[in-house]
């Protein structure tokens, strides 16, 4: 019996055909036990999920103001530029050169409820574990691509999430590698009895923290709160408001829960905090002005732009496409630089979706462009993630949402550069 | 690394301490690596890259396993390319050195476990499902050639390389890439016949 060529061509890439593009495991530069490379011909799989980093790092806890302010003084000798404050990506990859200049080299993810790591942006080398007794379940990180802070709370599940018992959060400071230097527990002021941490930034220095704080049970409680805590002197302040409807507390009013998506963000001075709102009627973003006086969340900001749901819910259901609707409800951010606000964005004409991000001027409110945007067949998921901008909100890293299956990328004008292994994270942060 | 608790047994603290050292001195290299450069590549030719390792040894786990190892390798030596659009041909070339590796190291396997080895390719259940039974027996066919022959034929007709390529690419003659396709040929149709 002859074998032809072709039965031959025929049956290699059948078999081949069985590996898929989506099956394909994410790269892993740079992992192995022991730091020991693979060698030829060994079976190197276990030594992909053994990071090079876990078995090698120095972990320190301490409590106290005295702890933090060392670790403090230990950051701001690593810290470059004239004004002192870290730029972005940092010089520890070859994130920082070419188009996407300023992506931060690492970010931090909770894996699940005991596991925290550390990737690189570009590759997803897992550079260190943290594994934690208490949940973590938010993150936040600062400029310098070096600087995290990590929210742990327990947490029950009744009819609804409800966390209970204080946050405790911790600074998390990387080498220039990115293997863990240093993790301290700050003395950030409890938050008030009845209330959850729904939102979380570092300053772009790492010197101040703000938490968004909601009520627990809604729409019973109506404190809606944001706390800052400046980690060099333990110095705090807070903002509330209160007389909010039950329908307005019911959404959640700030923030939409410690997941990542960032409700709140800062500007580079540690001055202005920008944290969305969603209430029964309206989506929108505020500006908070953090060195002025006043203690109200809602007289002491500035309103930066508002949609009204009324009008968006007629505009979809009624208006001839294209519509579109900007997520900003539950991820905004404002460049470091003040002057925009980014949130998702997507819009649809006849079967065909388009999704991206929107910049928004902070002076006039108004829409100055889209980015990033892709375009499919379908109908459009409601949420867009968005994770981390740039100095001037030109480029993005988030979710671009396509046919229901998002993979997190950097969004640069209309290019999506899609970032390895950076999947089926509980809460993520650049 | 684990994040030590109090109440936690203070010896992990040294142990991980201990190897600190040897993490900065990682740090030195990876500062000045590719990492963005290499994962595009690999974003662009990891899939055909296991997909020719898979069908070079029948083993996905073994496949993705070379595939790894040659991007590591390149990502170790990326400043010693002298163009760097040379770089999926020298990650073509290392996965089949690392296939190479595979088979000899499996040659050296006792004869029973290399019997069974030459009987696990293609076998698993989506592997079942999407190739016929006609095609499983092609293929533990060319699984159970020699090596040299086996790349012959994987590099001529998977990916159609010319005989002079082939050569190029195994580091043989011409003449050696005909007489071991014409050879696993041979021995290919023999095993057919005697499955029919």
């Amino acid at each position: 019996m002859n074998v032809s060529a072709d039965q031959v061509r025929a049956a290699t890439r059948v078999a081949a055909a069985v590996i898929t593009q989506d099956t394909v495991p994410p790269l892993r530069l740079g992992e192995s036990p022991g730091g020991r490379r693979p060698g030829p011909g060994r079976r190197t799989r276990p030594a992909w999920v053994t990071p090079l980093a876990a078995a090698a790092a120095i972990v320190i806890i301490a409590g106290g103001g005295a702890a933090v302010s060392s670790v403090l003084a230990k950051s701001g000798t690593s810290r470059t530029g004239a004004s002192g404050a870290p730029s972005r990506g940092g010089s520890t990859s070859g994130a920082s050169a070419g188009s996407h200049a300023g992506v931060p080299p690492y970010y931090v993810a909770v894996a699940n409820s005991s596991l925290t790591v550390v990737r690189a942006t570009w590759t997803g080398a897992t550079r260190a574990r943290i594994t934690t007794r208490t949940p973590v379940v938010g993150v936040a990180g600062a400029a310098d691509g070096r600087t995290f802070v990590l929210d742990e709370q327990r947490s029950i599940v009744g009819g609804s999430v409800t966390w209970v018992g204080q946050p405790a959060f911790y600074l998390l400071r990387l080498t220039r590698s990115g293997a863990e230097e240093s993790l301290t527990r700050l003395a950030v002021p409890a938050i008030p009895d009845g209330t959850v941490v729904s939102g979380l930034a570092l300053s772009p220095d790492g010197s101040k923290l703000a938490v968004d704080v909601d009520s627990a049970n809604w729409p019973q409680a109506r404190l809606m709160k944001i706390m800052t805590y400046t980690l060099a002197t333990g110095a705090s302040r807070s903002w509330t408001t209160s007389g909010l409807t039950s329908a307005d507390a019911s959404s959640g009013f700030t923030g939409s829960g410690v997941d990542g998506a960032q409700s709140i963000s800062w500007t580079a001075d540690s001055r202005t905090l920008a944290f969305s709102v969603q209430a029964m009627s309206y989506t929108g973003v505020r500006l908070l002005d953090t060195a002025a006086g006043g203690s109200d969340l809602m007289a002491d900001s500035r309103l930066v732009f508002e949609q009204s749901f009324k009008d968006l819910g007629r505009s979809l259901k009624n208006a001839a496409p294209p519509y579109y609707f900007v997520s900003c409800s539950t991820d905004a951010m404002i460049s470091t630089d003040g002057s925009a606000i980014v949130c998702g964005y997507s819009t649809s004409a006849g079967k065909t979706t388009t999704m991206g991000f929107a910049q928004y001027s902070t002076v006039t409110g108004k829409m100055n462009h889209v980015f990033g945007l892709v375009h499919f067949r379908g109908h459009a998921p409601t949420g867009i993630s968005l994770y981390w901008v740039n100095s001037t909100g030109t480029i993005a890293i988030g979710t671009s949402e396509k046919t229901g299956r998002g993979r997190i990328g950097v969004m640069n004008g209309d290019r999506f550069t899609p970032l390895p292994g950076v999947t089926g994270f509980e809460a993520i942060a650049w | 690394m684990c994040v030590t608790r109090p109440g936690q047994k203070p010896a992990a603290r040294q142990a991980t301490s201990g190897r600190r050292g040897h993490l900065l001195s990682v740090e030195i290299v990876t500062a000045q690596t590719p990492d963005r450069e290499v994962a595009e590549l690999y974003e662009a030719h990891a899939l055909s890259l296991i997909r020719l390792a898979y069908v070079m040894l029948g083993d996905r786990p073994a496949a993705e396993d070379v595939v790894q190892e040659a991007f590591l390798r390149l990502y170790q030596r990326w400043g010693t390319l002298r163009d760097t659009a040379s770089a999926p041909g020298y990650l073509r070339v290392s996965v089949l050195n690392g296939c190479r590796m595979v088979l000899r190291s499996s040659a050296r396997r006792d004869d029973r476990t290399a019997r069974i080895a030459s009987e696990l390719p293609w076998e698993s259940a989506e592997a079942t499902a999407l190739v016929s039974e006609k095609y499983r027996q092609l293929l533990s066919g060319i699984r159970a050639l020699p090596p040299r022959q086996r790349e012959a034929l994987v590099l001529r007709y998977y990916l159609d390389l010319s005989e002079e390529e082939t050569a190029q690419s195994m580091g043989v003659r011409r003449g050696t890439v005909k007489s071991a396709t014409s050879r696993a040929l041979a021995a290919l149709g023999q095993r057919m016949q005697e499955y029919s």
